[in-house]
Order: C-alpha cells, then sequence, then structure tokens
C-alpha cells in the first residue's frame, strides 16, 4: 500500500499542472536550483551534528552511565535519537540481534525510534535558513516532547510484552 | 544549540583523554567528516528531486485552494497575521507529507516554510510564534504507520512487527500535544 503513495503522488502533480497548463519542466528546474542552495546552506549544520553524534558513539562514552536502572544499551538510543536517525537505526539493529524486537528492550527501543524525531537534527536544519541564533524554545519544547515519548514507551512496553 | 554542541564536544573529549584512548577523538572526527560528506549525497540526491516536484505543484491554483482545507484544520495554532497565504501551503504540505512519512518531501517543505514565514516576521532576529509551532511539528513524530521500523523488525524475525502501530500513534500523539502545550505555556512566559 504504502509503495504506491510517492509514484501516485508524482502523477498527480503532474497531472494537475498539465490540466492547468503550466510549463513542467522550466517549473521542476527552477526548484532543482532551489534545491541545490538549500542542500548548500544546510551542509554545514548536518556536517556539525555528525561530528558529535560520531564523537558520542565512537568514544563509548555512554556505555559507561547507568541511571534510573535502564540497561545501558536503551540509554544511548535515547540520547542518540535527537541527534542523528542513522546512528540511532544503528543502535536498535544492536539491540534487535542482542535480545530480538519482541524482548522489552526490543519493544522499547521499537517505540522511541518510531514516535520521535531526531529533534535537534531538525531544529539546526531548519535554523539555516532563518539565521535566528536562540533556538532555546524550540529546543525546550522539542526535547519535552522526546521525553514525554520515552515514558509512555516505557509504560506501554511493560503492559505489551 | 551552540551550548548543547560545545558540551558534547568538551565532555567526549575529556572522556576519552582521562578515561580512555585519546586517539579516539581524531579517528572518530575523521570518520564523521566522511560519513557527513557521504550522507549530503544522498540526503541533496532526494531532497533536490522532492524540491523540483513541489516546485511544480506549489506554482498550480490547485494547491492554493487544497492548502486552505488542510490549513483550516491546523489554523488554531497558528496567529494568523503571522502566516501568508504561501506559507500556508508550504505548512499543509509539510504537516501532509509528515503523516504520509515522505521524510524527503517534509524536510523540503519544512525548509520552505520556515523561510517564508520568517520572511512575514516582523522582528528578523527572534522567532514568532507560528514558527516556534512550525519547528515543534516538525520535531514531534507525525508518520501514522512506521513503515521502516515496522520492515526493520520483520528484518529481525519478529513475530509481530505491526504491534508497534496502535502504541506509536498513540504515544506520537500525546508527545505532540505536550510539545505543542509547552509551546503556549513557555510563549505566554516570554510575553
Amino acid at each position: 500500500m504504502s509503495s504506491y503513495i510517492i509514484p501516485v503522488f508524482i502523477l498527480i502533480v503532474i497531472v494537475i499542472a498539465l490540466i492547468e497548463k503550466k510549463n513542467i519542466y522550466s517549473l521542476f528546474i527552477d526548484g532543482v536550483i532551489n534545491g541545490v542552495k538549500t542542500v548548500y546552506s544546510i551542509f554545514p549544520y548536518i556536517f556539525a551534528i555528525t561530528i558529535i553524534s560520531g564523537l558520542i558513539s565512537d568514544t563509548g562514552i555512554l556505555n559507561n552511565i547507568k541511571i534510573f536502572n535502564i540497561q545501558g544499551d536503551i540509554l544511548p538510543l535515547m540520547i542518540m535519537k535527537p541527534l542523528s536517525g542513522g546512528a540511532s537505526t544503528a543502535l536498535v539493529v544492536d539491540i534487535f540481534s542482542k535480545y530480538g524486537p519482541d524482548s522489552f528492550n526490543g519493544m522499547f527501543a521499537s517505540l522511541i525510534m518510531a514516535s520521535t524525531e531526531t529533534t535537534l537534527y531538525v531544529i539546526s536544519i531548519m535554523s539555516s535558513k532563518i539565521k535566528i541564533k536562540d533556538m532555546k524554545l524550540p529546543i525546550i519544547c522539542g526535547l519535552i516532547g522526546d521525553a514525554t515519548a520515552i515514558i509512555l514507551a516505557v509504560i506501554i512496553t511493560k503492559f505489551i510484552v | 544549540m551552540s551550548i548543547i554542541w560545545s558540551l558534547i564536544l568538551i565532555i567526549c573529549i575529556i572522556f576519552s583523554c582521562f578515561f580512555s584512548n585519546p586517539n579516539l577523538v581524531i579517528n572518530s572526527i575523521t570518520n564523521s567528516s566522511k560519513n557527513a560528506i557521504e550522507n549530503i549525497w544522498i540526503i541533496a540526491s532526494m531532497l533536490i528531486f522532492w524540491s523540483g516536484i513541489f516546485n511544480i505543484l506549489s506554482n498550480t491554483t490547485t494547491l492554493s485552494r487544497l492548502s486552505k482545507k488542510i490549513y483550516n484544520i491546523f489554523s488554531f495554532l497558528f496567529k494568523k497575521e503571522e502566516v501568508t497565504q504561501k506559507s500556508k501551503e508550504y505548512i499543509s504540505l509539510n504537516i501532509a507529507s509528515n503523516i504520509l512519512g515522505v521524510g524527503n518531501a517534509a524536510t523540503i517543505n519544512s525548509l520552505n516554510g520556515i523561510e517564508e514565514l520568517q520572511k512575514s516576521n516582523k522582528n528578523k532576529s527572534k522567532l514568532n510564534k507560528s514558527m516556534t509551532v512550525f519547528i515543534a511539528l516538525n520535531t514531534a513524530s507525525m508518520q501514522i504507520i512506521p513503515t521502516s521500523m515496522i520492515s526493520l523488525r520483520a528484518l529481525y524475525n519478529s513475530q509481530n512487527p505491526e504491534k508497534i502501530i496502535v502504541p506509536v500513534i498513540i504515544i506520537s500523539f500525546i508527545s505532540l500535544v505536550v510539545s505543542l502545550i509547552s509551546v503556549n505555556i513557555l510563549w505566554r512566559k516570554n510575553e
């Protein structure tokens, strides 16, 4: 089902533009030019985020911290998810192969991964377009949302596993 | 962001110098830089494509009519005087692609949307409320069916990979509401 969404969507866009007699090709080219500029302006932010998320996972700093009796594997995921989608997927894969996806850890990891966003990554990319330095409010609100999701994930996982 | 970034950097460097191997730092930075360059190609390729497609769409009159309808559902979140017609279009496209889980399309529309909101922002060096709400919508997960997580679970022989759908909808919805409420509370305090 979900594999139809994208092709059908592109088809609809082209058909609508044809009906409205737009110059589809030149509009596409304009959009591409804009896209290239966007990539150029977000790259420094992606670079900066990748450096710190790499440092966190490579130095293994989180492997030595244990709080609230949370097993060592989950905490790195909770800290990594707001920073990087790729690095947190790698952590989930690690948890799945250690405990299996239907275990408590596996279920908890699946829920965190699927119901939160890469908050800090999103905020830093969005800030690249507007040149506003003070992002305190969205960061706080985004992290409050993430914390809520983590607490709910613990409760729900206890019920269904 | 600056505080978070430098704090993580400082902690990691101190940790590896005193408790582990200092060589890790430069190895890690070299690797991450390489990763960042590789990742930007992957992100760039789809982002540029979607940017082209959405530029076609955003120039049609059908979209401006349709986006009014989608926007009306969410209009209570935004301040009327801060949102122009063009930004309404991007906001509704962004919300729609977030819900469907088309991440790259959501990214390009979030960037266009925030840029458009900034154009009508009175104080250019400070976020207004609609921008904060828009960022909060993007930092919460709105995808209805977490397809990539389900396929990852299936790949690791889960007995029931779809079991996460209902919990994920509940969790994402509540956490979205909580972060929107906190935007409202903190915003009132700021004023």
